[in-house]
C-alpha cells in the first residue's frame, strides 16, 4: 500500500476524488484494496468472497454490491417473522431484535442494505431508552432498512409518522396549542440543515406543521382536529403547510445535501479529517437534485478517493465491525443474541445510541477498558467452548486452505484479516503467536494489533 | 493380522471376557464378597430385561434422534471400537448382540469405594464364550505388544487360590467359578478374594444395607445402594444442600433436601414391564419439624389429579402453606427482609389480613395444578402457552372466598393502571357463568390489538377467578376454568379419597406436549438459531429430534411421599415403542 499524507485532505482535487477509479500501477487493483471495499460497503468477509472480489476488479464489484440480489426479498420476509417472533408489543426487551438484527448482518444477501441501516440509526439515533418498547425500535428498524438505499425524502416522511423516532424527540405529543418542538428540531438540526442554520423561529414554524401527530398507546396517530392548518414559512420558505412540506423545503436548502454527504463521508471516507465544502460539493450537488442514496454511493464506492490513502484505514472499526469482521472471515454463525450483549459493553448497543447525533465513534470507541474487552471478545468468538460455542473453526478453515504448518497459517491469517498488509514487525508478533494446531491464538495475536481495529 | 488395542478399550474387552476355564459352581451371591467400605453399589438382577430393553429397535430411533447420540457414534475411537467389535465377532464366529445376552446374562454388581475405588462382578452364563474371548485378547494384546516391540504387561499370580491377571499392572481381575471379577486395584481384588475366603466383614451383613433391600424388594430388574452415613459428614455435600436451599425448591420439594441429611441410606429400585420404565428412590430420612408441611397424617396425603380436555400436566401436592410460611425464619433466615417486604404487599391485597394466618392458614393442605393446551376463538397469538390453573381447597368459603375475590380484583386494578402509565392496552373485566357458575374473567380486546391475524402473546391470557363452594380456582383463561368447573362438579358428585402418604404427584402427557411444541415450531426454531449461532437447517433437525423424542414418549409421571416409614420418590416413564 502506497502511503502519503492521508490528512491533507485540504488539498485534494474533487473531479480527481470523485471520479471512477481504474487500477493503474500505481495503484493497482489487489487483495488489500477487495478487503477495503468489502468491509466499507459491508461487514467483512472471508476468503472465497475476498477472491471473488478481487477477481471481479472494482467496477464489477461495486456493481455486484450495489444490486438488489433475486433472494433478499424472501430473505427479508423470513427474518421479519422471526423479529416478531422475538420481540412483543408489550415489552421493553429488545435483546432479540438486537440478536436478529446481527445475525442479518451476518446473513444478508445484500451486506450493503445492512450498513445503511446501521447508517441511518446512527444518524437518525431514535433509541430505545426512550420509545421503552421492543415492538417500536423493530419497526423503526424496518422503516431504515426499507428506505435504507432509496429515497431520503422518503425516509424522512416515514419518520415523521414513527413512534420510535418521535418518542426518542421527547414529541409524545403534539396539539395546536403548544406545538412540542422536538421532532422539528432534530429534522432541522439534525436531519437535514444541520446545526446554527435553522433559527429558533423555524423550528416553531416546523413544529405547527407537525401539530395534530400523536404517539399515544404506543401508536402514531394523526388527529385532524389538531392540524395547524394556517400558513408558515420555514428556512426562508413561506405557504407551507403540512410536515411533508416542511421536509421538502429542508432538503430544498443547500445545507441539507452537504450535512448528509458530509456525515456519509464519514462512514465510507474518513473520520480522521474532515472534508472541505468544496471536495463534498459534487457530491452534494448530484444528491440534492433527488436525494436517491444508491447513486450517491456508486459514486463514493468507485471513486479515486475511496481508493486511496485518504480512505484507506482512515476509520476505527466500531464494535460491531470488529466482531462481525472476524465472524465473517471465518465463514461462520454465532449465538447473536450474547453478542448484542456485548457490543452494548464494548459502547455500541444496537438501538440504544446513546445520543441523537448516534454514536460519538471514532477514537471514542477506544480506550484501555475497550481495547481489553475487544480483546477478551476476540477471544470469546474464537474459543472452541463457551457462550459463542465453539462455532468459529480457524484451524480447519487454514487448513481446508492448505495452511497447516505455522509460517503457512501465519500468512493465511494475516491475508485472510488484514489482506497481507501488516508491517514487519507486526508480522514477527503474529509469527511468534502461531504454532501448530494453535490458530485460535494467533488470531487472537492478530485481532489485538493496531491494524486489525481500523478499517 | 493385528487389532490396535487401546488400552480403555482393552479393559473393557477385559471386563466382559476374563474368564480362563469354567467350571459350573454354585457361588454365594456377589454382595456377599463385597467388603464393607463400600459407599455405593448397583446391582443388575435381571440384565436382560435391560438389554432387551436397550436393544429395541423403538428406543435405538429414539437415540439416535438426539444429536449427542449421533456425534458419539460418529466419533472416531466409536468407529475403532466397531471395527474392533467386528474382528472379534469373526474370531469368536458370533455376532455382538448373541455375545452380549450370553455375557451379561446372569447377574452384575458394581462398586465404587473410598478413593475412588472400583469393583465389578459379573455372573456369566457362558463362560466357554468368555473363556474364548479372554484367551483371544490376551492373544492379541501380546501380538500387539509384539510387533510395536514394547513389553508385554499381562501378568498373572495366585491369591487365595484363585488366577489373578492383570493387563496393565494397575487393574486386577479374576475368575471364580463363572463369575469375573474386575477391579481397579489390586487390594480391592484382594480384599474380595478375602471375602471368598470368609475373611473380612461383608456390606451385605451392615444393618442400613439390609435395611435399603427390605425396602426395596426382590422384583427389582437392577437396583442400588449408597451409604449416605459417610457421604454426609462431606463438606461439600452439605454446601450442595445448603446451595440448593430456597423457597421454590424447598415448597416444590417439601422440603426432601432436609429429608437428605438425616439419611443414612438411599436406595434407587429400577424397573422396567411393558414400555414403562419406572426408578424409585427411597431412604431412611425423615421430615423434620421445619418441613413438615408437606407430609400428611396417617390416612392423609394429596388429592387425586383433575382431569380436562387437552390436559398437558396436572400437579397435585399436599402442602400446608400456612405451616411453610411459618418456618420461614428457620427455612430461610437470609431471605427475612425479603419476604417481609413480600408480607407486607399481600396484606395490602388483603386488606390487612395476616397472611400467614388469616390468607394462607384458610386453604386446605390439598392443591392442584392443571395445565392444558388452548382452544382459540379464531385468530390463534403467534407463541401459543398453554392455559395454567391453580385449585385450592377453602378452609372457611363463606368468609374468604370473597376476600379472595377482592385482593383479585385489586391484582386486575393494579395491573391495568401499571399498563396504563406504560401506555400499554388494558383488560376488560367481566362476570360470564359456566354451568351456573358465575365467575369472574379479565381479557384483552381483540379490536385494540395491533395486528389481528399476528396476535402477541398476551392474548394466550384470559384470567380468570372462580368461586365454587370450597373451591376456589386462579386460572389464566376461561377456557380453562370452564373445564375445571366441570371437573370438579364431577368431583363434588363423587369426592375422592386422598392418595395416602403421598405429598406430590405429578403427570405429564408426552402427546400434548409434543403438539405444543409443533404448534410452536417456529418460534423455537428461530429462538434456537439466534441463541446458538446455528442455521435454520440445523435449528430445524434439532427440534425435529426434540419432537421425536416427545413423541417416543406416552407419558411421564412422579409421586413422592411416606410410604411404610420410608420416603419414596418414584419417576415412571412410559414410552411408545413398537
Amino acid at each position: 500500500m502506497k502511503r502519503s499524507n492521508p490528512n491533507a485532505h485540504d488539498t485534494i482535487d474533487p473531479a480527481w476524488a470523485w471520479s471512477a477509479y481504474q487500477p493503474n500501477g500505481a495503484q493497482p487493483w489487489n487483495l488489500a484494496w477487495a478487503g477495503h471495499l468489502l468491509r466499507r460497503a459491508g461487514f467483512g468477509a472471508g476468503w472465497r468472497q475476498l477472491q471473488a472480489t478481487l477477481a471481479a476488479g472494482p467496477a464489477k464489484a461495486v456493481d455486484g454490491l450495489l444490486a438488489r440480489p433475486a433472494g433478499l426479498a424472501g430473505f427479508t420476509r423470513d427474518f421479519d417473522a422471526f423479529e416478531a417472533s422475538a420481540v412483543g408489543p408489550d415489552s421493553e426487551e429488545i435483546d432479540g431484535l438486537r440478536g436478529w438484527w446481527l445475525r442479518r448482518m451476518l446473513e444478508s444477501p445484500q451486506p450493503l442494505e445492512e450498513r445503511l441501516t446501521l447508517f441511518w440509526h446512527h444518524f437518525i439515533g431514535a433509541s430505545n431508552v426512550r420509545a421503552q418498547n421492543g415492538l417500536l425500535m423493530r419497526k423503526h428498524v424496518q422503516v431504515l432498512r426499507q428506505h435504507a438505499l432509496g429515497s431520503y425524502q422518503e425516509l424522512l416522511v416515514a419518520l415523521s409518522r414513527d413512534s420510535a423516532t418521535l418518542l426518542s424527540c421527547d414529541d409524545d405529543e403534539k396539539a395546536t396549542s403548544s406545538p412540542n418542538v422536538g421532532f422539528a428540531r432534530a429534522l432541522l438540526e439534525n436531519y437535514t440543515v444541520g446545526p446554527g442554520v435553522a433559527t429558533p423561529i423555524d423550528q416553531r414554524e416546523a413544529a405547527r406543521a407537525f401539530a395534530g401527530r400523536y404517539v399515544m398507546g404506543k401508536q402514531y396517530r394523526e388527529v385532524p382536529s389538531q392540524f395547524d392548518r394556517a400558513e408558515k414559512t420555514v428556512l426562508g420558505r413561506s405557504k407551507l403547510q403540512t410536515g411533508e412540506d416542511v421536509i421538502a423545503a429542508a432538503l430544498a436548502h443547500p445545507a441539507t445535501a452537504r450535512n448528509v454527504v458530509r456525515r456519509l463521508y464519514g462512514w465510507f471516507i474518513s473520520e480522521t479529517a474532515p472534508p472541505t465544502d468544496g471536495l463534498i460539493e459534487p457530491l452534494a450537488e448530484s444528491f440534492r437534485r433527488d436525494y436517491q442514496v444508491l447513486p450517491l454511493l456508486r459514486t463514493i464506492l468507485r471513486s479515486n478517493l475511496f481508493y486511496s490513502p485518504h480512505a484507506y484505514r482512515q476509520r476505527i472499526k466500531s464494535p460491531i465491525e470488529f466482531a462481525l469482521g472476524l465472524i465473517l472471515a471465518f465463514d461462520g454463525l454465532v449465538p447473536t443474541t450474547p453478542l448484542g450483549a456485548d457490543l452494548l459493553s464494548l459502547g455500541q448497543g444496537l438501538c440504544t445510541p446513546p445520543l441523537l447525533r448516534g454514536w460519538e465513534g471514532g477514537k471514542g470507541w477506544i480506550n484501555r477498558f475497550t481495547l481489553l474487552a475487544r480483546a477478551n471478545l476476540a477471544a470469546a468468538l474464537v474459543a472452541a467452548d463457551g457462550r459463542y460455542g465453539g462455532n468459529l473453526d480457524p484451524g480447519s478453515l487454514a487448513a481446508a486452505q492448505g495452511a497447516r504448518s505455522p509460517e503457512a497459517l501465519s500468512k493465511f491469517l494475516i491475508d485472510l484479516l488484514l489482506q497481507g498488509d501488516l508491517c514487519e514487525h507486526s508480522r514477527q508478533i503474529v509469527k511468534a503467536a502461531t504454532t501448530t494446531n494453535a490458530a485460535r491464538r494467533a488470531v487472537e495475536a492478530v485481532a489485538v494489533l493496531p491494524e486489525y481495529h481500523l478499517v | 493380522m493385528f487389532v490396535k488395542l487401546p488400552r480403555v478399550l482393552l479393559l473393557v474387552l477385559a471386563l466382559a471376557s476374563a474368564v480362563s476355564s469354567a467350571r459350573a459352581e454354585k457361588l454365594p451371591p456377589a454382595i456377599d464378597w463385597l467388603p464393607e467400605q463400600a459407599l455405593a453399589v448397583i446391582q443388575v438382577e435381571q440384565p436382560k430385561v435391560i438389554l432387551d430393553a436397550a436393544l429395541n429397535p423403538g428406543l435405538q430411533a429414539l437415540l439416535e434422534a438426539t444429536p449427542e447420540y449421533r456425534q458419539a457414534l460418529a466419533a472416531p475411537q466409536f468407529v475403532q471400537f466397531r471395527a474392533i467389535v467386528t474382528y472379534f465377532e469373526a474370531k469368536l464366529g458370533t455376532d455382538w448382540r448373541a455375545a452380549a445376552r450370553k455375557l451379561l446374562g446372569g447377574k452384575l454388581l458394581l462398586a465404587a469405594g473410598p478413593h475412588n475405588r472400583v469393583v465389578l462382578m459379573l455372573d456369566t452364563e457362558d463362560a466357554e464364550l468368555l473363556g474364548k474371548l479372554h484367551s483371544e485378547l490376551v492373544t492379541t494384546a501380546r501380538a500387539d505388544a509384539a510387533g510395536k516391540g514394547r513389553e508385554d504387561k499381562i501378568k498373572s499370580a495366585d491369591y487365595q487360590g484363585v488366577e489373578c491377571w492383570t493387563f496393565d499392572g494397575r487393574e486386577a481381575h479374576a475368575i471364580v467359578g463363572n463369575r469375573l471379577i474386575m477391579a481397579s486395584h489390586n487390594e480391592v481384588l484382594k480384599a474380595v478374594l478375602d471375602l471368598k475366603a470368609n475373611s473380612g466383614a461383608s456390606l451385605a451383613r451392615s444393618d442400613f444395607y439390609k435395611a435399603a433391600k427390605a425396602a426395596v424388594g426382590d422384583s427389582a430388574v437392577a437396583w442400588a445402594f449408597a451409604n449416605l452415613s459417610e457421604v454426609k459428614q462431606q463438606p461439600a455435600f452439605i454446601e450442595g444442600l445448603n446451595r440448593a436451599r430456597n423457597p421454590a425448591v424447598t415448597f416444590l420439594s417439601a422440603g426432601l433436601l432436609d429429608v437428605a441429611r438425616t439419611s443414612n441410606w438411599v436406595a434407587a429400585r429400577i424397573g422396567y414391564e411393558n414400555g414403562a420404565a419406572r426408578l424409585t428412590l427411597l431412604s431412611d430420612g425423615r421430615p423434620g419439624d421445619d418441613t413438615g408441611f408437606a407430609w400428611a397424617k396417617s390416612g392423609d396425603g394429596a388429592w387425586p389429579n383433575l382431569v380436562v380436555p387437552r390436559q398437558l400436566a396436572g400437579i397435585t401436592l399436599y402442602r400446608d402453606l400456612a405451616g411453610f410460611y411459618s418456618q420461614k425464619d428457620k427455612l430461610f433466615p437470609e431471605r427475612t427482609s425479603g419476604l417481609v417486604f413480600f408480607e407486607n404487599m399481600m396484606e395490602i391485597f388483603f386488606s390487612g389480613r395476616k397472611l400467614t394466618d388469616e390468607v394462607m392458614g384458610e386453604a386446605q393442605p390439598q392443591i392442584r395444578l392443571v395445565a392444558a393446551a388452548q382452544k382459540y376463538d379464531g385468530a390463534a397469538p403467534v407463541v401459543q402457552v398453554p392455559a395454567l390453573a391453580l385449585v385450592f381447597r377453602m378452609k372457611h368459603p363463606e368468609q374468604f372466598s370473597d376476600v379472595a375475590e377482592e385482593a383479585w380484583q385489586k391484582g386486575l386494578g393494579l395491573l391495568n393502571f401499571t399498563r396504563g402509565q406504560k401506555a400499554l392496552q388494558g383488560m376488560i373485566i367481566d362476570k360470564p357463568s359456566h354451568a351456573g357458575v358465575t365467575y369472574s374473567v379479565a381479557y384483552f380486546s381483540k379490536a385494540s390489538a395491533e395486528d389481528r391475524e399476528h396476535l402477541p402473546i398476551r392474548f394466550n391470557f384470559r384470567p380468570a377467578l372462580v368461586k365454587m363452594g370450597e373451591y376456589l380456582v386462579i386460572s389464566s383463561t376461561d377456557g380453562l376454568a370452564n373445564d375445571l368447573i366441570d371437573a370438579l362438579q364431577k368431583e363434588k358428585a363423587a369426592p375422592p379419597r386422598p392418595v395416602s402418604g403421598v405429598n406430590t404427584l405429578l403427570t405429564l402427557d408426552a402427546a400434548q406436549a409434543a403438539a405444543l411444541v409443533e404448534v410452536n415450531r417456529s418460534a423455537l426454531v428461530a429462538d434456537n438459531m439466534v441463541k446458538k449461532g446455528i442455521s435454520r437447517e440445523r435449528a430445524n433437525k434439532e427440534f425435529d429430534g426434540v419432537l421425536m423424542i416427545l413423541k417416543r414418549l406416552q407419558s411421564v409421571s412422579l409421586s413422592m411421599g411416606d410410604k411404610s416409614q420410608h420416603t419414596e420418590l418414584t419417576l415412571e416413564v412410559k414410552l411408545n415403542l413398537p
